[in-house]
């Protein structure tokens, strides 16, 4: 097993060798940071600096390894769209503020999307299952801005204009130590309802049909005729292999929840790893956009590693050896 | 054996599904009675209904299913019995074997545990201990080698016979009175197939259970069952004990199952005669007899629905045809699947 992680993670240091250089020159052919310079009143010194931090005089692909050169040392260089601040620090507080809304986004969705799968599964085409679709159908289709936005529109406007106060907040963090327990809450909600809205809809439908196919298979027929009760019958013998397939989704869903939420950080000002990446796009700020996207894979390669170790735990068939 | 009350007494059991295509009427008007003990072939084509009759037994049909007659086991009749009363028998008082033994285990639970699991939800007095000595004995008596060790197997680490094997000992662990196999052994290799067939008189002898055995292969039966029914369309085509069915069939589509049978006929160099013709339609089945399209003698009267006709005076030989009685009697070319 140990054997396996080791060659797991080589296996995938080509990929992300790929990956940034893809990143790294699309970004680079994207736009001229110097053009910015351009636009601000500044001396020639501050071009040198720049063409200096990036190594501009020289091709791409020779850019990329010096930039890799130093990545590998844990130097991410500084992010001039930031005040110069050391990317690696602005990734790691912003990804702290993404996991504020990640983690417990990623928990309750989890819970209700398992919860309304199973259920419309096993009383498929009743009323609930009917509404489980809708529901999903809703969310897929509704962009995340659409629903953000309608929140803040209710909570926000509505809500004031009824009731002359405002529930939750609609925009910025709130932390326990700078404002107290309640308004941390009042800040989380919505952010947290639009994550949820959004993936459990998608897990939801996945949970549904791997239930679906489960509870049709022959195992659970034997389950039933051995007169197990129904409950034990369909969590224990059903779900326990319902959720197999859905522990690659999780580690899918919970990567890309880490790795910032554009679009819902954007609506809810949340100072997040969404809006980290934005601002390195727009402002062609090369270090912070390769820090953050460095970032997001090292995500997506991690807890793809651990869906298949769990999946070697709940599926006995698969043995790493 | 035949004079004693039955153990199972179905009686006009009808079973239609609702489905988009219109009701299928899968099981229509079927008797069946079993005694304590005995062995009882149900054969027929696909579709014939055997399965949903089956099912029908052991509560298992889905619940959008109609039913219609009466199953009686031991006196109560299964049909009226709620959930929570039908769970007492399941797998206690009746069990059931399924074909495919590659997916009928649990693939996630070890063989030992779902064994343990069979027994204990009946008798949860038994400590955990001992439920997994007796798996272990279990797995002894129908051939499992090494059990000790092997108990502890997942599914994925048994051949497609032991999971059969395994699936047998489920099945009798409570000593039911009454075991259903559904083609125990359809998906098993030829050569396998005449072992699970002896692990299960085996096991059967072990508990003395009555087992209702439903196949394909008439030549399966010869050598195991003590009568045979034959089903067809979801109706019951003709009933007897072995020796007759075999010897002295009165009925055109059990004469023909048996020139059918690739086993029955290769033992008396005779030329394999499949029926022609399809099995019917469930949905929209041909008017009289539901044989007459496929039948080498039918005739006008065949527009009407025979009657399921006692042969003899005690009615342990029944046939449904207009031409029972009159049928040429089988010659020695036609004693066809009498197994050695
Ligand atoms: N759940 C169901 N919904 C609709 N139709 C069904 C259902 N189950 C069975 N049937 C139909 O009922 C008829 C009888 O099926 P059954 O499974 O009893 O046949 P069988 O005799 O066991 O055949 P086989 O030898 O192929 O197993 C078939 O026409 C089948 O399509
Ligand atoms: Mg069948």
């Amino acid at each position: 097993m140990f054997a396996y992680v080791v060659r797991r993670v080589l296996t995938t240091i080509p990929l992300l060798l790929i990956g940034t250089f893809l990143v790294f020159t699309l970004t680079a052919i994207s736009g001229d940071p110097l053009a910015r310079l351009a636009q601000l009143d500044v001396d020639q010194a501050a071009y040198d600096r720049l063409i200096d931090l990036y190594n501009l005089d020289q091709p791409i692909p020779q850019r990329y390894v010096s930039w890799l050169t130093s990545a590998v040392q844990g130097d991410m260089g500084p992010s001039p769209s930031q005040g110069g601040q050391q990317t690696f620090d602005l990734v790691l507080g912003r990804a702290l503020n993404t996991a504020r809304l990640a983690i417990p986004a990623f928990f309750i969705i989890a819970i209700t999307a398992v919860t309304l799968g199973v259920y419309s599964a096993v009383k498929q085409y009743s009323k609930l299952d009917y509404f489980v679709t809708g529901f999903s159908f809703l969310g897929i289709s509704l962009p995340t801005f659409v629903f953000g936005l309608l929140l803040q529109v209710i909570f926000g406007i509505w809500w004031f204009d009824w009731f002359g106060a405002r529930p939750f907040f609609v925009q910025g963090m709130r932390t326990v130590a700078q404002h107290g327990w309640l308004d941390m809450v009042r800040a989380h909600v919505l952010p947290i309802i639009t994550l949820w809205l959004v993936i459990t809809a998608s897990e939801s439908r996945f949970q549904r049909a791997a239930m679906l196919e489960v509870i049709n298979s022959d195992y659970i027929r034997t389950a039933r005729a051995k007169g197990l009760p129904r409950r034990t019958v369909i969590l224990k013998h059903g779900l326990r292999n319902a959720l197999i397939p859905l522990v690659t989704i999780w580690a899918i869903d919970f990567a890309l929840l880490l790795g910032g939420a554009v679009v819902t950080e954007t609506i809810f000002a949340w100072p997040g790893l969404g809006r980290l990446l934005l601002a390195g796009i727009f402002q062609q700020d090369l270090n912070l956009t390769m820090g953050v996207v460095v970032f997001i894979a090292a995500l997506v390669v991690v807890f793809n590693l651990i869906a298949d170790l769990l999946y070697g735990v709940l599926d006995p068939r698969i043995r790493y050896d | 054996m035949t004079s004693t009350t039955p153990l199972l007494d179905i009686r006009d059991l009808t079973v239609s599904f609702k489905t988009d295509d219109g009701l299928v009427r899968a099981v229509n008007g079927v008797d069946l009675q079993m005694f304590p003990g005995e062995t009882l072939a149900v054969v027929g084509e696909s579709g014939s209904g055997k399965s949903v009759s089956a099912m029908a037994v052991m509560g298992l049909l889905p619940s959008y299913t109609q039913i219609e007659g009466s199953v009686e086991f031991e006196g109560t009749d299964l049909l009226k019995l709620s959930t929570r009363a039908m769970r007492k028998l399941q797998g206690n008082e009746i069990a059931m074997i399924f074909q495919d033994p590659m997916t009928a285990l649990n693939p996630v639970f070890t063989v030992g545990n779902q064994i343990i699991e069979g027994i204990r939800i009946h008798h949860p007095q038994i400590s955990k201990q001992a439920a997994r000595e007796r798996t272990i004995e279990l797995l002894a008596l129908v051939g499992i080698p090494e059990p000790r060790q092997r108990v502890d197997n997942y599914p994925h680490e048994f051949s497609g016979g032991m999971r059969q094997r395994a699936m047998i000992a489920l099945a009798i662990a409570n000593e039911p009175k009454l075991l259903i196999a559904d083609e125990p052994t359809t998906a098993l290799d030829v050569t396998i197939q005449a072992q699970v067939l002896e692990v299960m008189r085996t096991a059967q002898e072990a508990t003395g259970a009555a087992m209702m055995l439903i196949t394909h292969d008439l030549g399966l039966v010869a050598g195991v069952a003590d009568r045979v029914q034959v089903m067809y369309g979801g109706r019951v085509f003709e009933m007897s004990d072995t020796d007759t069915i075999f010897y002295r069939s009165r009925n055109p589509y059990t004469r023909g199952l048996m020139t059918s049978v690739p086993t029955a006929a290769a033992r008396t160099d005779d030329r394999l005669s499949p029926i022609p013709g399809a099995p019917p339609s469930a949905i929209n089945p041909p008017r009289g007899c539901v044989f007459r399209p496929r039948c080498q003698h039918a005739e006008d009267a065949c527009y009407e629905e025979p009657p399921l006709l006692a042969l003899d005076a005690t009615g342990r030989h029944l046939s449904r045809c207009h031409f029972a009685e009159e049928l040429p009697e089988l010659g020695a070319q036609d004693e066809l699947g009498r197994s050695a």
